[in-house]
């Protein structure tokens, strides 16, 4: 008999007034404190992706900025809409915020778009992956391009010193380089047919992503060519490894690994040691192995972020009577041992799922729905807020 | 900071909460067909990684990119890449084999630009690059390697795994591998490449034209001369790609798509004032990117920089435009299936390819989608370079990327519709 899901102790921020967006797919800590998100909408066609801010003390969202209007691509103009922030959300140190635009958002009055089948669409077509760099503080963008002709760019990460952006395009699964300073574009070249959905940087910031059989790719930014690790990702055992790509990658507060989860069913926790090229595996995410498959949502899990008690935190659908729903859980990385802190409920339901999370300046984690409309946040505050564990900055998507 | 509170949005009809079961399924429909549409569904697509991938690794990412390819007498296609280092590998179709094995490597940072085979089934490949370090090498498969095995005082266990043809058995117990020598040769013209070569078996000569200047040439292989030589076009615009037809007639390209022809009994090149067909106002831009020829019905097809792909009569000398088969430009590829289609490849660099076909018999002209497989890995074919046919009726293409697989595609049956079908009952209605 299964039980009950017990409830997670979270209390939901609403963007209420986006009725018609229903993702989030960017979510990042800002250098004061505050929490930038990417709200997007995949199924009403012409809607743009925002920006938003919200102020965790007074509970505030500003909208910052349309992002079509922002990247001078009007969302209602027919085309593939720029209606995602992807995982491509980075502020850098002195404050300013990169984003970029991702596709499949579908043309105004349509409700589903993919790439190949308007690649050269005449007017559907995506005008191509728009980068904008905008100062929060003084509402101000900087800078504006369509960096990145024809597709939608999926993961990013932030070289704040090297002043570049790594990242992988859709659908062509390019890793690109681009360059801040001289706003120029490099193609490193095709990774594969599945994006990764996440990479990260090391202290020399050199990135890191996977091949569609979640083998480890690094980005030498010095000798500017990707070389293999020979290091897998941890696998289900009744899989081969294909698809099991990053999907979420948080920065471990020893400054030297990364806690990092894989895509689709089967996903495995792991903590990857850069510096030692080593992986270790902390098996699925939580509880039983889910072997049916049916839908990569069943299964998924992402959000992770470490705490000052310096647990890691993230959520997994689990299968609560039936029903694939979301769990916040929480792993400490040296034992291995995970805890299910309880469902993520809204009004009393099961949420949908969730991408990614972010923390504020008083030890609350904040944790971003995916897949329902409105779209909301959902904020836990750990039970020990006191800085035991130095938090290291994201510098990726 | 922006106020969204009074913004009127569009709506999306499938979040209208009073929609009904029936059209609830059809957007559920319309979205399954609609995810599908794109990519090639007719006929049968598979890819093999440029390696066994159960024993060794494949050829390296940045050196796979396959830029020539060649099906021999045997059924087995060999092929070039380019990049850091180019590899020569084969395919064995035979199905205790099914793979691709790496022969070597033909040169650093150099494209192995054209394939040859002779009669016998010896492989002459030439390269391009910009660095000048260009040349011509020949492949001895361990067929033809067979013949020069000394076995004169020996015993059979003493040469027993000598191997006497290229092979790859990976599926028995005692896997084995063998593969010939590659030879360099020599670098026929100074300072620049060999853009593509065409080979007539019957007289063993190959042609060629160089890639920078564009002179024709006549290649004597046994004994590596040249016996004619002559530009091809006087401000030196022409285009990369050869055909040869039944006769032995060689035909190219020059300046605006314009069409030349070496007939090899009278050892003399000239142009046939026939131009391939373009756009209007681009002829001073075109090219004829490859040519494809249909012995069944000794018609020579040709692709164009502007998409369009056109038929060529030799006998007839009649050129015709059957249409742009996709609203891409560069007809990258096309190669001819046994039935009388020709199956092809285009789409503009750095994009999203499309295969396509046309069928001489109903003269359908149509796209078929992008190249999407699922065995031997699961692989989206964007960047196509050249293709052959294989001697089952597979059209083999190569991928061209940083990671590059070989594609094959095996043809649905062809349907019994031919255009004359109506026309005859068009003459019946007159």
């Amino acid at each position: 008999m299964t039980m009950p899901c017990k409830p997670a102790a979270v209390t939901p921020v609403v963007f209420r007034e986006l009725p018609e967006h229903e993702t989030i797919w960017s979510m990042t800590s800002g250098i004061k404190g505050e929490i930038y998100v990417g709200i997007c909408c995949e199924m009403t066609g012409g809607v743009s992706a925002y920006l938003a801010r919200l102020n965790p003390d007074s509970g505030k969202t500003d909208y910052l900025l349309e992002v079509a209007t922002a990247l001078g691509v009007p969302a209602e103009n027919g085309q593939a809409t720029h209606a995602k922030v992807h995982f491509c959300l980075m502020q850098d140190d002195d404050g300013l915020i990169y984003a970029a635009t991702h596709c499949t958002g579908a043309p105004l009055n349509d409700f589903i778009w993919r790439p190949w089948n308007c690649w050269t669409h005449p007017q559907k077509h995506f005008s191509g992956s728009g980068i904008l760099i905008y100062d929060p503080y003084k509402d101000n963008v900087l800078f504006s391009d369509i960096f990145l002709p024809r597709e939608g760019s999926r993961c990013m990460a932030l070289a704040s010193k090297r002043k570049k952006i790594y990242g992988i395009s859709y659908p062509r699964d390019h890793f690109f380089i681009y360059d801040i300073a001289k706003k120029e574009l490099k193609d490193a070249g095709r990774i594969g047919s599945i994006n990764p959905e996440c990479m990260f940087i090391d202290a020399q910031e050199n990135a890191y992503t996977t091949d569609d059989y979640g083998n480890i790719l690094k980005y030498d930014a010095d000798r500017e060519e990707i070389v293999e690790l020979g290091v897998q990702l941890p696998h289900a055992p009744f899989r081969d490894g294909f698809h099991n790509v990053f999907y979420d990658i948080a920065p471990c507060p020893d400054g030297e690994s990364v806690m990092g989860v894989t895509w689709t069913f089967g996903d495995r926790l792991f903590r990857y040691d850069y510096k030692k090229n080593k992986i270790y595996d902390y098996g699925n995410a939580y509880g039983k192995e889910e072997e049916e498959w049916f839908h990569i949502i069943n299964t998924h899990t992402a959000g992770l972020i470490f705490g000052r008690d310096g647990l890691c935190y993230y959520c997994s659908n689990l299968i609560d009577n039936g029903k694939s729903t979301p769990h916040l859980i929480r792993v400490n990385v040296e034992t291995g041992q995970k805890e299910d802190l309880g469902a993520i409920l809204y009004q009393g339901r099961p949420t949908d799922h969730f991408s990614r999370a972010a923390n504020d300046a008083n030890g609350n984690l904040y944790f971003a729905e995916t897949g329902a409309c409105p779209t909301k946040l959902f904020k836990y505050t750990p039970e020990n807020k006191s800085k035991l564990h130095k938090n290291i900055r994201r510098y990726w998507g | 900071m922006i106020n969204v509170a009074n913004k009127i949005w569009p709506a999306c009809p499938l979040k209208d909460k009073n929609l009904n079961k029936e059209q609830i399924l059809q957007f559920l429909k319309i979205r399954a067909e609609y995810e599908k549409s794109a990519f090639v569904s007719e006929g049968h697509v598979e890819t093999r990684i440029l390696g066994p991938k159960e024993f060794a690794r494949p050829i390296p990412a940045g050196e796979c990119a396959i830029s020539s390819l060649v099906c021999l007498k045997n059924g087995k296609v060999y092929g070039g890449t380019s990049g850091k280092n180019a590899h020569l590998f084969f395919y064995d179709p035979s199905p205790d084999a099914d793979t691709v094995a790496e022969i070597g490597v033909v040169g650093q940072n150099v494209k192995v630009s054209s394939l040859v085979a002779d009669a016998r089934g010896m492989v002459y490949g030439a390269t391009d690059s910009p660095d000048k370090n260009n040349f011509l090498f020949r492949y001895k498969s361990c067929e033809i390697l067979a013949d020069e095995v000394e076995v004169e005082g020996k015993t059979v266990r003493e040469i027993f795994d000598v191997g006497v043809e290229d092979q790859i058995f990976h599926s028995i117990v005692d896997p084995c591998h063998s593969a010939g020598k590659i030879e360099k040769l020599t670098a026929l013209f100074e300072g620049e490449g060999i853009a593509t070569m065409v080979m007539d078996e019957g007289r063993n000569v190959i042609y060629g034209l160089t890639s920078r200047t564009g002179v024709f040439f006549v290649l004597d292989p046994d004994k590596m001369k040249i016996t004619f030589q002559q530009t091809v076009d006087s401000i030196g615009k022409f285009s990369k790609a050869l055909a040869i037809d039944k006769s032995g007639a060689v035909y190219g390209a020059g300046g605006k798509g314009g069409i030349f022809r070496y007939l090899p009994d009278q050892g003399r090149l000239e142009k046939l004032n026939i131009y391939a067909p373009c756009l209007r106002g681009r002829e001073m831009y075109n090219e004829v990117q490859c040519w494809a020829y249909d012995g069944g019905a000794n018609l020579l097809y040709g692709g164009t920089v502007d998409g369009v792909l056109f038929a060529f009569d030799p006998d007839l000398r009649k050129m015709v435009a059957l249409g742009k088969p996709l609203d891409q430009s560069n007809i990258r590829t096309l190669a001819p299936a046994t039935d009388g289609r020709i199956y092809g490849v285009g789409g503009e660099r750095g994009g999203c390819c499309h295969m396509f076909v046309f069928d001489r018999h109903s003269r359908e002209l149509k796209d078929l989608g992008v190249l999407l497989a699922r065995v031997e890995c699961p692989w989206y074919g964007y960047e196509i370079e050249c293709s052959v046919t294989g001697h089952d009726g597979r059209i083999y293409f190569g991928e061209s990327d940083r990671i590059s697989n070989l594609f094959m595609y095996f043809p649905a049956p062809r349907g019994n519709f031919r255009w004359s079908e109506i026309e005859n009952k068009n003459q019946d209605v007159k």
